[in-house]
C-alpha cells in the first residue's frame, strides 16, 4: 500500500525532484518509518490530486499553440507542473523591467517662488527635529538654517581649490585662484576647481583622474585632472566635485566655443561637494572612481548613459560619433538645452541630490505628525490630498557652455548661478531663500505618472491640482495592469470564436 | 463579427482626472463614460477626454441605461466609507 503510494508518488514526481529522492531514501530505512511512511503517502496522494488539477488547468494567459508565441514575455513564470514541481506560481519577477527614475529627474527646473519653504516652516523643522532628536541630514540642515535665516547664506562647501594641470600631468596649485581655462587642442592642459571639502560634513576625498589618447588612465588623486573635450578624440576626464565657492576669482576662466566646455560647480551657497569622476574614452572604455559606489548601470537604448546609484551624481552621456545624447529625456531639468552643445563626447554630468521631507511634517507642531525621520532620500512620500511634501534638491554640476545657451539652461538662475560668467557673486545675497521648497503641481503630476500640465486646466487652482493629483492613481501601474486586462480579454474573444 | 479586431472599451468610475481613462487609451482601450462627482476632475477629464461621456453621481446611476463595455474601472475613496469596525486594527 505505501510503497504504491510512493511509487505512484514517483511517477508524477519524478526522480528529480525533491519528493522523489526523499521517498526513495525513505523506503531504504525500513518498518520503523511506517507512521512516516504513511503521513507521507496522504500528502503525496494529496500533492499528486492538486497537481492532476493544476495539469488539467487551462492557463488562460499562456498561449502555447504554435505561431502565438508568448506574448507576455518572461511575465509570470509558470512552473510546468509534470516536471514535479507544485505548480507554483511564480510571481516574484513580475514585472520584470523595473522602470528606475529618480526623484531629481521629475523636479521642476525653475519653480516658482511661491512653493519655497517659509522661514517659519523652516524654523518648524528645525524645531521638530531638535525636538524629537530626530537627526536631519546634514545638507538639509545647512539649507533649512540659510533659509530660516539662522545662518548667513554661504556656500556651505568650503574653500575653493584650483589646480592647474600641464602636460605631464603635473598638477600645480593656484592657491585658490582660478587659472585660464586652456583651449588649447591636443593638449592636457586644463585647469580645475576642486573642493576640499564641506565644511558640514567634514572633508571628503577627492578623486579625479585623467585619460590619454592610449586609453591609460591616470589617478590624479587629489588633483582635479584635465578635461579633454576635444572632438573625436579619445580623451576626457571627467571630475566632479567643484567647489561651490569658486568666488570672483572663477569669473576670469576664459571660455572658447565648442573646443573645450568644462565642467563647472554651481556657485551657489547650497552646492555641496561631491566626489565624482566618469571616464570616457570615446565609448570602449568606461572607468570611474573608486569612490563612486552606485552601480554603473548602462540603459538600454543606444549608447548608455551612466547613472550612479544612488543618489549619487549621474551621468548622461553624449556620443561623440553621432552626436546624440543618451539619457532619461525631457524630464532632468537641464536636459531639454543640451542639444546641440557642440564638441563631441562631452558629458552631461548631472549631480542631484534630492531629500524629500514630510508634508505632515510642515507647519505643524513638533507633536503632531511626521512619521519616521520626517524626511528621506530621493523617494517622494506617497502624494495625499492634505499634505503639500517639500523637497531639497541638491545643486548640480552643470556642464560649461557659452553665455547664450547656458543662461536660457541654467536652470536655477534665481537661485544659485550656473554659469561662472553671467552670473555675479553677489546674486548669493538674494538666493538663499529658495532652497527648499515645496513639490509643485507639475512634478506631483510627473510623480504620478501623468504627462505633463495634464491638470494645469484653464481656471485650476494649486490647491485643487493637489487634491486631484493626490487622489488619482499612479498611471505606469495602472497602465500594466490594463495591458494585461486588454491582453486576457482580447485572448478570451479570440478562443470562443 | 470579428472580435478581435473590434476596440475594447471601458467605463471608469469614480474617475478622478481619469487615470484609468490615461492609462485605457495607451493600451488601445477607449474609454466610453466616466462617472465622478467633483467638478475640477469633471473639468479636467472633460478637456482630456472630450468625447467620453460624464455619467455623474454613481449612487444615481442605472446600470439598464449606461452603454455596455467591456471593462469597468474604478477605486472607490476608502477613508470615508470604511466603517470603525471594518477597519483593521
Amino acid at each position: 500500500m505505501q510503497t504504491e503510494n510512493l511509487e505512484g508518488q514517483e511517477s508524477i514526481f519524478g526522480r528529480d525532484s525533491g519528493f522523489g529522492k526523499m521517498s526513495s531514501a525513505l523506503s531504504q530505512v525500513g518498518g520503523t518509518l511506517k507512521r512516516v511512511k504513511k503521513s507521507l503517502g496522504r500528502i503525496f496522494k494529496k500533492s499528486s490530486k492538486r497537481s492532476s488539477k493544476l495539469k488539467n488547468h487551462t492557463f488562460m494567459l499562456l498561449d502555447l499553440r504554435p505561431g502565438a508565441g508568448n506574448m507576455l514575455g518572461a511575465y509570470w513564470e509558470y512552473d510546468p507542473p509534470w516536471l514535479g514541481s507544485f505548480g507554483m506560481l511564480n510571481t516574484s519577477e513580475c514585472p520584470k523591467d523595473a522602470v528606475e527614475c529618480s526623484l531629481w529627474q521629475i523636479l521642476q527646473a525653475t519653480a516658482p517662488s511661491r512653493y519655497s519653504l517659509s522661514q517659519t516652516a523652516c524654523l518648524g523643522i528645525l524645531r521638530r527635529a531638535e525636538c524629537r532628536g530626530k537627526s536631519l541630514p546634514p545638507l538639509l540642515e545647512a539649507a533649512l538654517r540659510m533659509q530660516a535665516g539662522l545662518d548667513p547664506p554661504a556656500p556651505i562647501s568650503g574653500e575653493a581649490k584650483a589646480y592647474h594641470i600641464n602636460q605631464r600631468n603635473e598638477g600645480i596649485d593656484l592657491d585658490g585662484v582660478s587659472g585660464a581655462l586652456m583651449a588649447t587642442q591636443n593638449l592636457q592642459m586644463q585647469t580645475f576647481i576642486t573642493n576640499p571639502g564641506s565644511s558640514q560634513s567634514g572633508p571628503q576625498k577627492q578623486i579625479a583622474f585623467a585619460a590619454n589618447q592610449r586609453d591609460e588612465v591616470r589617478d590624479l588623486h587629489d588633483v582635479a585632472g584635465a578635461l579633454q573635450a576635444q572632438p573625436g578624440l579619445k580623451q576626457q576626464t571627467f571630475v566632479a566635485g567643484f567647489s561651490a565657492g569658486a568666488g570672483a576669482s572663477a569669473g576670469t576662466i576664459g571660455y572658447q566655443e565648442d573646443v573645450a566646455p568644462t565642467l563647472k560647480g554651481s556657485p551657489s551657497g547650497n552646492c555641496m561637494p561631491s566626489i565624482f569622476c566618469i571616464n570616457d574614452q570615446g565609448g570602449q572604455i568606461m572607468e570611474c572612481s573608486e569612490d563612486v559606489t552606485g552601480t554603473l548601470r548602462a540603459q538600454e537604448h543606444g549608447h548608455q548613459p551612466l547613472i550612479l546609484r544612488p543618489a549619487e551624481p549621474k551621468v548622461y552621456e553624449n556620443h561623440g560619433i553621432d552626436g546624440r545624447y543618451t539619457g532619461p529625456h525631457d524630464v532632468a531639468p537641464t536636459m531639454s538645452a543640451r542639444y546641440g552643445t557642440g564638441g563631441n563626447n562631452i558629458p552631461l554630468v548631472q549631480q542631484e541630490e534630492v531629500i524629500c521631507i514630510a508634508g505632515n511634517a510642515i507647519d505643524r507642531q513638533p507633536q503632531n505628525g511626521g512619521n519616521g525621520f520626517g524626511w528621506q532620500r530621493d523617494i517622494s512620500y506617497t502624494l495625499t490630498t492634505s499634505d503639500r511634501h517639500s523637497v531639497y534638491a541638491r545643486q548640480r554640476v552643470d556642464q560649461f557652455r557659452d553665455d547664450e545657451i547656458a543662461s536660457t539652461e541654467s536652470a536655477r538662475q534665481h537661485k544659485d548661478a550656473t554659469d561662472l560668467i553671467c552670473q555675479p557673486p553677489s546674486i548669493w545675497d538674494t538666493d538663499c531663500r529658495n532652497l527648499i521648497r515645496r513639490l509643485t503641481p507639475l512634478e506631483c503630476e510627473r510623480l504620478q505618472g501623468y504627462p505633463d500640465g495634464w491638470t494645469d486646466v484653464p481656471g485650476a487652482s494649486d490647491s485643487a491640482r493637489y487634491k486631484a493629483l493626490g487622489n488619482s492613481v499612479a498611471i505606469p501601474c495602472v497602465e500594466y495592469l490594463m495591458q494585461r486586462v486588454a491582453m486576457v480579454i482580447t485572448l478570451d474573444l479570440e478562443w470562443d470564436f | 463579427m470579428t472580435q478581435s479586431t473590434r476596440k475594447l472599451t471601458m467605463g471608469s468610475l469614480f474617475d478622478g482626472i481619469s487615470g484609468f481613462p490615461l492609462a485605457s487609451v495607451r493600451c488601445g482601450i477607449e474609454p466610453i463614460w466616466a462617472s465622478e462627482i467633483e467638478p475640477f476632475p469633471i473639468l479636467v477629464s472633460k478637456i482630456r477626454f472630450p468625447r467620453m461621456e460624464q455619467m455623474g453621481d454613481i449612487t444615481k446611476l442605472n446600470g439598464a441605461y449606461l452603454p455596455p463595455v467591456d471593462i469597468i474601472c474604478g477605486g472607490s475613496p476608502c477613508q470615508d466609507s470604511a466603517w470603525p469596525d471594518c477597519v483593521p486594527v
